[in-house]
């Protein structure tokens, strides 16, 4: 095709910006695409021009990364679709011709994008955990704390809460000391052992200092500012009429990790965040046709690739997140060598000794992520026992985990993720299935004892967000 | 009660639009999300079994912050907060249990 | 006595199949129900659920003859505005999201105006209570559609089933009286032996099985031919790929099912608010080197998309206020003249088959109709002209 780029990158995080400026240092013609209105995906996430100050706040590695994507972002040889929500995907086999058909949509309408490359960077989201109360006003992912104020310079309360297993809880905590905010406490599912185990272990204090120091003088500044850090610990519940006005705290067994129901403690709050970890965002590449699989710790369904970032689809590659959790680094290095397979696969001449060292950036990284991955595990057990019948565990149509079990109980046949949301809508609502497939795949693996990939996850289905029907009354822009 | 956490001068509230009936001053290439807690709106729309929502992921992926907007000359279309920028002119509506189509 | 384990083995786990063996076990027949993956999993689950009387829009724009041969399935029709206002209560259920309030099919030019005008005629021939309507009693009644629309034919017993509920319910009632349902179970050889059907079945976790049964009840919907070949016989079932589209929820505002005489269009509302739009664009199906790939899911082209939001956004206009949520494909499997296929296989006795034609709306029928003729040879309606017979002269040459 004519007017088709040679690479479009869906995603202008770090794995996608790093696949962009390679793919532009090469002469390649680049689109890059994604959902915001500025570069730098959720972890650069900047605010508009007149809320950006005291990016300091946020730590050097925020500020250097946002120059990073702004230095990226000028580079003249790449095509920015900023603002653009990619909502279907067609490979070349289904388009039957040379390239990928890439629709999007804007406040203003529909756009297409022909590519014969596509590089999905498109990142993950805050891990849902059902919980009572976690549909309230004021409980939200940790990461959309951070998304507030980096993007928008606000916080949804004074009085918040921080739980969930995941060190970037101590991170953002740091972050709202940075700008006057202090934590009413933040909670950690862990004893306060398991980090030290962990970094007991051969190498690792060493090859992971820099990122180990971050997280101790986080941690070091909250006591100092006499933010109570709660180990061994749960949020039960979330209660409040029309808003969280309180949470239950729980002292987890320190045998079991389970929550002792006779040991808890009732803290006052208006705002509470959830990390527990985070979900890659793969419904692009499941759109597409591409394998993934299923990775409890890394992210849930993630994108199968050959080692050099290549999916299972010819001519479409991944990056970061989507083929498995392992923060801006990892995504960096990936998008990276994303980009040089792309390019040596379009016959650009890519240097060995160049792709041998992305390649092994790559595993430097996974490495740590690994480790993170470990370290941020709340354990299964530990989220089951979280919900009870009555929580909610499909947001958007509201259903819960005991209506979830009784059609499952009525139901003996049934026995996928796409079965269940047929007959229990489950998945049906705006979210698209987001935020309630994990809790659908465990709540039918306990019903049936059938394994993971046999469940299976929901059928990726366009649009992957939905679209305002009145864009279709006014046609397709190029 | 969610704020913001640097001072806003008064200058750069340069856009004017409607929430909920009310003018209010917004500032340009803000998200109606942070709009919306900068001023300590606290419910975002009720659910069809009467539930209150607000946002939970601030990042485009929950669909939690659905309001109605009305663009100067458009019709009224449901559209994410958390992604939807300010625009002057604009008619904002959180989403009532009975929404009206 | 045979040997046979069963009286009937259906084969296909969709609203045909699970009717069925619902029909079959009510009147006390041994059923085994055997599906290669999930109940529901394809075109009965898949469909838009409209619950359509009048002869439709793809029958009535290829010309008088055919229009003619769609009008003989009024007295399946018939049959299925009965069948579908009694099957909740039937199945003891207390609501499947079944509702007849009525059904308009809409004219926006004067030659379509014409069209529903001989639809009319012939519906009215064969029993079926349609009006045209306009004006002012059309406004009232369907104060949401379009100025464009001209009229419309009302038929007041149309409307909607639940695609996502009505199959696991008719499973739930066989289970209830001894159907035994087998998913993830492939029929890999059908052979007849010593009076019976010998079934040689795969489960999805390797393991093999050999049953037999008095007669096989192939209810596999789009897959019907390839199970037929099993049998020896060839059924000219051809797959045909659907697009259908859901909105998110609004309050409810369109009671009615929304058909278009001219242009590709189906509109309705469920229960929870979701706006259901098809009529009958086309997705594609996966290929290969070696052509379409059919058992594959197909994909629903992007122009499908686009056309069909046209469509409604033209006759309803208040979809422009909606999100696009989900568009999806069904596939289904029809014959070259779009009639049901319903009857014994003359070539193989006790073979049976029940698909084709408009299977979700005529599905109950079908199923009653196949339970009584495999049960006592005869059926209350006539359904030669629907049997495998009139493709008899394809089977001259199967071993």
């Amino acid at each position: 095709m004519e007017n088709s780029v040679d690479i479009a990158i869906i995603g202008a995080g770090p794995g996608g910006l790093a696949a962009s400026e390679t793919c532009a240092r090469f002469g390649a013609s680049v689109t890059v695409i994604d959902e915001q209105s500025a570069p730098g995906g959720q972890i650069y996430r900047q605010a508009p021009e007149n809320l950006r100050q005291r990016a300091e706040g946020f730590g050097i590695a925020y500020v250097d990364g946002v120059a990073k994507a702004n230095a990226v972002a000028s580079i003249s040889a790449i095509e920015w679709r900023l603002g653009h929500a990619v909502w279907n995907v067609l490979t070349p086999q289904r388009t039957q011709s040379e390239a990928f058909l890439i629709s999007t949509v804007t406040d203003d309408g529909l756009s297409e994008i022909e590519a014969k490359r596509v590089i999905v960077a498109t990142g993950c989201y805050d891990m849902p955990v059902p919980f009572p109360g976690w549909t309230l006003p004021g409980v939200m992912g940790a990461g959309a704390i951070q998304a507030l104020m980096k993007g928008q310079r606000v916080v949804p309360g004074k009085k918040i809460v921080l739980a969930g297993s995941h060190p970037l809880l101590l991170i953002i905590a740091e972050q709202m000391l940075a700008f006057g905010e202090r934590p009413a406490a933040v909670v950690f599912s862990q004893p306060m052992w398991r980090a030290g185990r962990l970094l007991s272990r051969p190498g690792v204090a060493v090859s992971f200092a820099e990122p180990l120091a971050q997280a101790a003088r986080a941690y070091a500044k909250l006591l100092r500012a006499g933010v109570p850090v709660i180990f061994s610990g749960a949020v039960l519940r979330a209660d409040g009429n029309d808003r969280v006005e309180s949470v239950t705290l729980a002292h987890l067994n320190p045998a079991t990790g389970l929550p002792q129901p006779d040991n808890t403690r009732e803290i006052s709050c208006d705002a509470v965040g959830i990390g527990f970890g985070f979900t890659a965002s793969s419904e692009l590449v499941r759109l597409a046709g591409a394998a993934t699989r299923w990775s409890r710790t890394g992210g849930g369904w993630i994108a199968v690739h050959d080692g050099e970032m290549r999916s299972t689809v010819a001519n479409l590659y991944v990056a970061g997140e989507v083929a498995g959790i392992g923060g801006a680094k990892t995504a960096a290095a990936e998008g990276a060598l994303a980009a040089l397979s792309a390019l040596r696969d379009a016959g650009y001449g890519v240097d060995a000794a160049e792709l041998r060292r992305a390649r092994s950036n790559c595993r430097r990284n996974r490495a740590f992520a690994a480790l993170l991955q470990e370290l941020a595990d709340p354990g299964d057990e530990l989220l089951r026992a979280l919900r009870d019948e009555g929580t909610v565990i499909c947001r958007c149509e509201e259903i819960t985990k005991g209506q979830v079990e009784e059609l499952l109980g009525q139901n003996p046949f049934l026995g996928t993720s796409n079965a269940l949301k047929l007959l229990g809508r489950t998945g049906m609502g705006a979210c698209q299935g987001r935020y309630c497939s994990r809790s659908v795949l465990e709540l039918i693996s306990s019903a049936t004892g059938r394994g993971v990939e046999d469940i299976g996850q929901f059928t990726a289905r366009p649009p992957v967000k939905p679209v305002p029907i009145h864009h279709f009354g006014g046609g397709v822009r190029d | 009660m969610m704020r913001r956490i640097i001072p806003v001068e008064n200058g750069s509230l340069t856009i004017s639009l409607e929430l909920d009936g009310v003018r209010v001053q917004a500032i340009p290439g803000e998200s109606l999300a942070g709009m919306m807690f900068a001023r300590g709106v606290g419910i975002f729309r009720w659910t069809s079994g009467g539930k209150p929502r607000a946002p939970y992921c601030a990042m485009g992926t929950c669909f939690e912050c659905r309001v109605e907007v009305r663009r100067v000359g458009q019709e009224p279309v449901v559209a994410r907060a958390c992604m939807t920028p300010v625009e002057d002119g604009m008619v904002v509506n959180t989403v009532a249990p009975r929404e009206k189509l | 006595m045979s040997k046979a384990d069963w009286d009937v083995a259906v084969v296909g786990g969709g609203l045909v199949g699970a009717a069925s063996a619902y029909y079959l076990s009510k009147r006390g027949a041994r059923v085994l129900l055997l599906e290669r993956r999930e109940l529901n999993g394809q075109a009965s689950g898949q469909n838009a659920g409209s619950l359509h009387f009048q002869i439709e829009q793809r029958l009535v724009s290829h010309g008088e003859a055919m229009t003619r041969q769609a009008a003989t399935i009024l007295p399946l029709i018939l049959d299925a505005i009965e069948r579908w206002r009694g099957i909740t209560a039937e199945l003891g259920e207390t609501d499947l999201d079944v509702v007849q309030h009525g059904g308009l099919m809409v004219a926006e030019t004067p030659q379509q105006v014409a069209t529903l005008e001989r639809k009319l005629k012939l519906e009215t021939q064969g029993g079926l209570p349609t009006r045209i309507i306009d004006g002012e009693e059309l406004r009232s009644l369907a104060p949401y559609l379009s100025n464009s629309v001209l009229a419309a034919t009302y038929c007041a017993v149309e409307g909607h089933g639940n695609p996502r509920l009505i199959t696991a319910a008719l499973a739930r009632g066989a289970a209830r009286q001894g159907t035994a349902i087998r998913t993830w179970t492939t029929v890999t050889g059908l052979r007849r032996e010593e009076g019976c059907w010998r079934i040689e079945t795969e489960n999805s976790d390797g393991s093999v099985r050999r049953e037999y049964a008095s007669t096989i009840l192939n209810a596999a919907g789009a897959w019907a031919r390839e199970l037929a070949a099993l049998a020896g016989v060839h059924l000219p079932v051809f797959p045909v790929a659907l697009t259908m589209n859901a909105t998110d929820a609004a309050p409810p505002f369109i009671p009615l099912l929304i058909q278009h005489v001219g242009r590709r269009l189906s509109l309705k509302q469920m229960r929870e608010g979701n706006l259901l739009i098809g009529g009958g664009w086309p997705s594609r199906f996966e290929r290969d080197r070696n052509g379409l790939v059919t058992t594959r899911a197909a994909y629903p082209r992007m122009e499908s998309i686009y056309g069909n939001m046209a469509v409604a956004l033209d006759v309803v206009p208040a979809v422009a206020r909606r999100t696009l949520l989900r568009s999806w494909t069904g596939i289904v499997g029809i014959t070259a003249d779009q009639l049901p296929l319903l009857g014994e296989v003359p070539e193989a006795p006790g073979f049976f088959v029940a698909t084709g034609g408009s299977a979700f709306t005529l599905g109950l029928t079908y199923a009653a109709q196949i339970a009584e003729l495999i049960d006592s040879g005869r059926t209350p309606l006539d359904i030669d002209i629907y049997g495998p017979r009139r493709f008899g002269h394809l089977n001259a040459y199967m071993g």
